[in-house]
């Protein structure tokens, strides 16, 4: 594929594949890809690992699920009835590593209470030495020596406590270290201070953390993409229904209201591939219980399939999925949470895709409701 | 206690999201029901164990229980709460110093292996292994990938949603995706032609 230039770039390939393709590019690929055996064999690989990691069975331990709900509810809660209004705003994350924390604390306690007063001892001796250096070079320093050590002749000032003489370098240096020292006690003092000031750093912190995630979920909630205007919406949709999310979210905000306007893929024709798929079977352009007989569903089933997988389904990809769906339910029993899922997606594709208030969204939201866990 | 809890299984969804606002808490229940598989999934594909992906879930209901005043109720909840979810998710593996992972032959949080699940689904030989392969390959991959793969694959998320939870713009979900998407399809081509070998 690298020899070829004329190959759409793998980017290209899985966005048209996704249905996010921009419409100026989206007949382009089509044609590339329906005449390229390489890339649709590509796009194929990719859908097919997809699926599979879509088959792959739960990893939550038994019951986890099941029991979600409660956790939650319990949780929600605590974090409602154990806050005041500022903590109410805070992430409960934060609630549950403090507790951890907390627990931990606890749990060091317990483990390190036999070793405690040893520890105590130590460290309050420790800082009772640190404290008595400070203070004795703080003595011989300062200005208290002249006041405690008797006063010597001028020549002999520099002297050291001991009496012995100091040469002047022996002096400087002393003071040196002296003042090293000193720096060293304002240096603890500082770290002093600055660990007294880490709760707040870490308060603060937190508070930050807080603001943070607070825009991530406001930002999370303003994700959808300002929507083009209506009549775009249909000139693009006619063009390419899928290529534009602005336009499908556009779509899914309209409420369905009791005269729909018609839906978006409504508006465009099916295409001749997806046409001839479904008279070969038998099926009308849009699921609709009355008029399709599950043997023939069941049987077009395979074909749908491979119009959707191959990435080729373009604007009747609504459509497809909401087939798809009715497919997957005829095999359908309540409690096959893998065939749940997946039926549950394809109506939320074909609901996304076709606009909930399309006659596709509309009945894939109906058909979502009545269907059984 | 024994009051017997209304089905909701068929209210729509911005219905249970007006109910839980007007005060009935315990509708929430019903979309925790309506979203738990697919967001752990997510998680778990993304932070690749059992306690983190419970840990990012359950904080993610509670962050989208607060946020529920400010949620459109024209949208769809899941996608929107599968939004938050990645975001926790991702935020916890970059936060973790540790990179718990538990590998396909290794037991889970319950003692079973995702491979004893993968041989116990109701499959044909042939489609087991391919699933084991799949599913090593991915969890081979980089969190970067790993993560835009499950937003696409677990989430079914469109790549304007995937750019909002990665922080990133569309374009930049769709090379990564590119890229990740290869990546797995040599992973699994390597795994493939080993076992061929193996055999052969």
């Amino acid at each position: 594929m690298k020899n070829e230039p004329l190959h759409p770039s793998s980017e290209e390939l899985f966005a048209y594949r996704d249905g996010e393709m921009v419409p100026e590019k989206r007949a382009t690929i089509e044609a590339h890809v329906m005449g390229c055996s390489l890339c649709r064999t590509f796009i194929d690989q990719i859908s097919s690992l997809e699926a599979e990691l879509r088959q792959s069975p739960d990893r939550a331990p038994a019951g986890y699920l099941e029991g979600l709900d409660d956790v939650v509810r319990a949780r929600i809660a605590r974090a409602a009835s154990g806050a005041d209004a500022g903590k109410a705003e805070r992430s409960d994350a934060r609630e549950r590593r403090s507790e951890d924390r907390s627990a931990a604390r606890e749990r060091g306690r317990v483990k390190e209470a036999p070793g405690l007063p040893w520890a105590a001892v130590i460290s309050t001796v420790s800082a009772a030495a640190a404290v008595m250096v400070v203070v004795v070079i703080l003595i011989k320093q300062g200005p208290y020596q002249r006041l405690i050590t008797p006063q010597p002749p001028a020549k002999a000032s520099r002297a050291p406590a001991s009496g012995a003489p100091m040469k002047p370098e022996a002096a400087e240096k002393s003071e040196g270290k002296a003042k090293k020292d000193r720096e060293g006690v304002a240096g603890n003092e500082k770290g002093v201070a600055q660990l007294q000031k880490a709760p707040e750093a870490a308060a603060t912190d937190e508070a930050e953390r807080d603001r943070l995630q607070k825009r991530a979920d406001e930002a999370a909630l303003k994700s959808v993409p300002a929507p083009a205007p209506v009549g775009e919406i249909v000139k693009e949709e006619t063009a390419n229904r899928a290529a534009a999310p602005e336009a499908q979210f556009k779509a899914m905000e309209q409420k369905p209201s009791a005269a729909p306007a018609p839906g978006l893929e409504d508006e465009i024709a099916p295409t001749p591939r997806y046409a001839a798929l479904l008279a070969r079977y038998g099926l009308p352009p849009v699921w609709d219980g009355a008029q399709v007989s599950p043997e023939a569903l069941a049987n077009a089933e395979p074909d749908l399939r491979s119009l959707y997988m191959s990435g080729i389904a373009g604007s009747d990809s609504g459509r497809v999925r909401l087939y798809l769906a009715e497919a997957a339910r005829l095999r359908y029993t309540a409690g096959d949470s893998v065939l749940y899922e997946e039926i549950r997606r394809h109506y939320h594709r074909a609901i996304a895709l076709g606009g909930p208030s399309s006659r596709i969204g509309r009945v894939a939201e109906e058909r979502l409701r009545t269907l059984e866990r | 206690m024994g009051e017997k809890k209304p089905d909701r299984s068929a209210v729509p969804d911005a219905e249970i999201v007006q109910l839980v606002l007007a005060g009935e808490i315990d509708a929430f229940d019903e979309l925790v029901r309506r979203t738990r598989r697919p967001a752990y999934r997510l998680a778990r594909r993304i932070t690749r164990n059992h306690e983190d992906a419970d840990d990012v879930v359950q904080e993610s209901y509670v962050k989208a229980y607060r946020a529920l005043p400010r949620f459109d109720s024209n949208r769809a909840f899941q996608p929107w709460f599968l939004t938050i979810v990645a975001r926790s998710a991702l935020s916890q593996i970059r936060s973790r110093a540790r990179r718990a992972t538990v590998p396909l032959d290794e037991p889970g949080a319950d003692g079973t292996t995702l491979a004893d699940r993968i041989a116990e689904a109701p499959l044909d030989p042939g489609t087991r292994q391919r699933l084991r392969d799949v599913e090593d390959a991915l969890s081979s991959l980089p969190d970067e990938q790993r993560a835009i793969l499950a937003l696409r694959v677990d989430g079914d998320l469109p790549y304007a949603e995937i750019a909002a939870a990665l922080e990133i713009p569309v374009g930049t979900v769709m090379s990564r995706l590119a890229r990740a998407r290869e990546a797995l399809l040599e992973e699994v081509e390597k795994r493939r032609a080993a076992r061929f070998r193996r055999s052969s």
